[in-house]
């Protein structure tokens, strides 16, 4: 079987810090994958490693591949921009550009030559009906992104990354700076996307990677520790450092 | 217990009182020299004010063309051609200083040059402008060496200006829209330039009040002619006094109390550019601000 | 909203309630063997039993999985618990008929067999509570579930009446003792799965009221 990314053998440093050791981990497509770990374990630098975000960081060294779709995003030949494109991400604190809520999700497609103003005007009504804000914001749409809750903010983000139309959606800790129901909105989006999407998401809240995914690697100092089904993971996980982690006697 | 004294127990302690004083008594002192100094410039320069004042021509000679016209030419000439070539490669240097370059001793070295060159007096200045482009340069005593001379001026501050403003844009406009596949010079014009466009013209409006206000570095550079333009283009080449000039030169030439008229009402007339300006100024934050 | 999680919910009160149908059909079958003295119907009920066991792991999997990977709180954690309770119940209930089922394949009963008729009556009242309880379960019904934890004295007192009973026949003919001692074991069966009926009914009112109603 294909697996939509591939990590193999990868290896991260930042200046002689090793933040990544060895990292082996397959996703399938279609599927929702969380990341969890204590603080400064990695899970959020391997998932920037992904959309080659990390590139922005200096003295970062990466040695080993990530395969999408079996194309190594690593090798010298790999556009960066299309990268981004088929491999979209959400931040953790909502940041949607200082313009109206239409320019925000119309920046994308902009950027990969879309300029007819009726397609833009379907991606934009799409995007946000995907993430159910259409009927919030379809009055205000050239008002100011800025202008928003933190809630809706955010789901603005997750349509903007859903404009362009990527394949992997990569997200870094979504809602750690979203009330209570904010946050459960965003994680019935999760599922929904999961349809359409391959979801990798990182989070502290590990309740939450119960509740919403498939699949759910730990993570401990730049190591994945174990790696399989949510339930199993819950329920049942092999290793002993997992099952400190998840019961709360360490981390 | 110790902890049962009444809430509404209000002390005011002597040195408490003591430093309120102090801080009324040091505002008071700096809002009265202030505004003396306007009232008595206004005071003097206001009575020779006219509509006759700013629309005719002057000459030294002639008592009855005592208008400053060509000062405000020749002032707004300064402004104008000095922006032209300041603000381009002053927002260019910052964008390159904040966003291209790599961050280490050099742009260190660099920044740090740059502020002191924008404390180094303005005389200094002159003195190297008139070296370079009046003489080594040729161009003599011009209209074209004092907005050189200026630029230089300026430079430092409309770069440090708008580097602060690159700088304080949020790092996650970038990373977003680094994310969506933009390449970094879209990002660069697209997101970063936009969201500091309000720093950007403010560092530009700092610009034109010290070119409006200054004296030392053009008075070696463009000149004390006060004849009118006689052609759009070639006066730029010709040598032209300013406003600050002329209050300079009139006020070293008056012998009675009646011939300082000229220069307070020279002085009015910046002092009501200067006001003019800094509305401007804050009319174009608001609204950059808000939109 | 949780719309996975409100699914699961319900899926797992289907299970349960299958379950439930599944016993009432073989409480119902019991109630037939016993009547008929069929030896094959009773084996096949004694088969039967590990279809019985294999639901009420798959559900215990699904509780688990419910509140390790949802968290559930308040009523859906008492809903939870409730339902992971009842199956236990039902389990023994589906015990009892067999062994119910397994008396009647070594015993000498016949369908003339003296207080054979108190025995299928008990039965009976027994698979009405039973009824009873899961419509109740279902409906998530307090008061209904209150009055069934009142018919279990009831089954009580016919119990001490078919034992009175038996003993007297047992002293006047001691040749029909082993038959009717076996009636008495049946009995005694019915009377338990009553009781486990009983603590359905109150693990439905636990988990609609949060209190446990000492009613046994």
């Amino acid at each position: 079987m294909s697996f939509k990314v591939d990590i193999q053998n990868l290896n991260l440093y930042y200046g002689d810090f090793h933040a990544l050791k060895d990292i082996n981990i397959k996703i399938r497509k279609n599927s929702v994958t969380a990341f969890i770990g204590p603080s400064g374990c990695g899970k959020s630098t391997c998932l920037k490693s992904i959309n080659r975000m990390n590139d922005l960081v200096p003295n970062c060294k990466i040695k080993g591949k990530i395969l999408i779709d079996n194309q190594n995003i690593y090798d010298s030949r790999t556009n960066l921009n299309l990268l981004r494109k088929r491999a979209g991400m959400v931040f953790q604190r909502p940041n949607p550009f200082p313009m109206s809520i239409y320019d925000n999700i119309a920046y994308g497609p902009r950027i990969h030559k879309i300029k007819n103003k009726k397609i833009l005007d379907e991606i934009v009504e799409k995007s946000l009906r995907s993430v159910y804000l259409w009927d919030e914001v379809k009055d205000r749409l050239n008002k100011s992104a800025l202008g928003i809750s933190g809630g809706q903010q955010q789901r603005l983000c997750i349509a903007r990354a859903l404009a362009v139309e990527p394949q992997i959606i990569l997200m870094d800790e979504p809602t750690s700076a979203l009330d209570p129901l904010s946050t459960i909105k965003i994680e019935d989006l999760v599922e929904m996307l999961k349809v359409n999407y391959t979801v990798i998401i990182v989070t502290h809240n590990m309740q939450q990677a119960a509740r919403i995914s498939d699949t759910t690697a730990f993570f401990l100092s730049g190591n994945i520790v174990e790696y399989a089904n949510t339930s199993k993971i819950f329920n049942n996980p092999t290793d002993k450092r997992t099952e400190d982690y998840i019961t709360g006697r360490f981390g | 217990m110790k902890n049962n004294k009444s809430l509404y127990n209000k002390k005011k302690s002597i040195s408490d009182m003591l430093l309120k004083f102090l801080i009324y008594l040091s505002t008071t002192i700096t809002i009265s020299i202030f505004l003396s100094i306007i009232i008595y410039i206004l005071y003097n320069g206001i009575p020779y004010l006219s509509l006759k004042f700013i629309s005719t021509a002057y000459s030294e000679i002639d008592s009855s063309l005592k208008g400053i016209l060509p000062m405000l030419i020749n002032t707004m000439y300064i402004v104008i051609i000095t922006l032209l070539f300041a603000v381009p490669i002053g927002i260019a240097s910052a964008i390159y200083l904040t966003q291209y370059a790599k961050q280490g001793k050099l742009v260190k070295s660099i920044r740090f040059t740059t502020e002191i060159l924008s404390g180094i007096p303005s005389v200094i200045f002159g003195l190297f402008g008139y070296t370079i482009f009046c003489v080594i340069l040729g161009l003599g005593t011009s209209i074209l060496s004092g907005c050189l001379t200026m630029m230089l001026c300026v430079l430092p501050t409309i770069i440090r200006t708008s580097e602060e403003a690159l700088l304080s844009v949020p790092k996650s406009y970038k990373e977003g829209a680094i994310a969506l596949g933009a390449g970094k010079l879209r990002v660069v014009l697209e997101i970063i330039v936009p969201s500091a466009i309000s720093g950007i013209i403010t560092s530009i409006i700092l610009a034109i009040g010290r070119i409006v206000g200054e004296s030392a570095a053009l008075l070696y550079t463009s000149g004390m002619a006060y004849n009118m333009p006689k052609g759009m283009f070639s006066h730029i080449f010709s040598s032209g006094r300013t406003l600050t000039l002329h209050l300079y030169q009139t006020a070293k030439q008056a012998n009675t109390p009646d011939s300082f008229s000229q220069a307070f009402a020279t002085a009015t007339i910046l002092l009501i550019l200067v006001f003019i300006l800094n509305v401007i100024a804050s009319t174009i934050s608001k609204i950059v601000k808000k939109y | 909203m949780r719309n996975t999680f409100l699914k699961k919910l319900d899926d797992l009160v289907k299970k349960v309630s299958d379950m439930g149908n599944t016993v009432d059909s073989v409480i119902l079958d019991t109630i037939n063997v016993i009547k008929t003295l069929d030896s094959n119907k009773a084996s096949e009920i004694i088969e039967s039993d590990s279809i019985i066991n294999r639901m009420e792991h798959e559900i215990e999997r699904d509780c688990l999985n419910i509140i390790a990977l949802q968290q559930p709180i308040a009523g859906d954690l008492r809903n939870v618990t409730g339902c992971l309770k009842i199956i236990t119940d039902i389990e023994r209930i589906a015990d009892h008929c067999t062994d119910i089922c397994e008396i009647l394949l070594s015993s000498k009963l016949s369908k003339e067999s003296a207080c054979i008729n108190q025995v299928i009556n008990i039965m009976e009242n027994v698979y009405s509570m039973f009824k009873s309880v899961l419509i109740a379960f279902i409906s998530k019904n307090v008061d209904d579930s209150v009055s069934i934890c009142k018919l279990d004295d009831k089954i009580d007192l016919l119990f001490s009446d078919i034992l009175l009973n038996i003993c007297g026949v047992i002293s006047k003919d001691s040749s029909e003792v082993m038959p009717e001692v076996d009636l008495i074991f049946i009995a005694k069966y019915a009377e338990r799965i009553a009781d486990h009926c009983t603590n359905i009914a109150e693990w439905i009112i636990y988990m609609e009221t949060n209190q446990h109603p000492e009613l046994n």
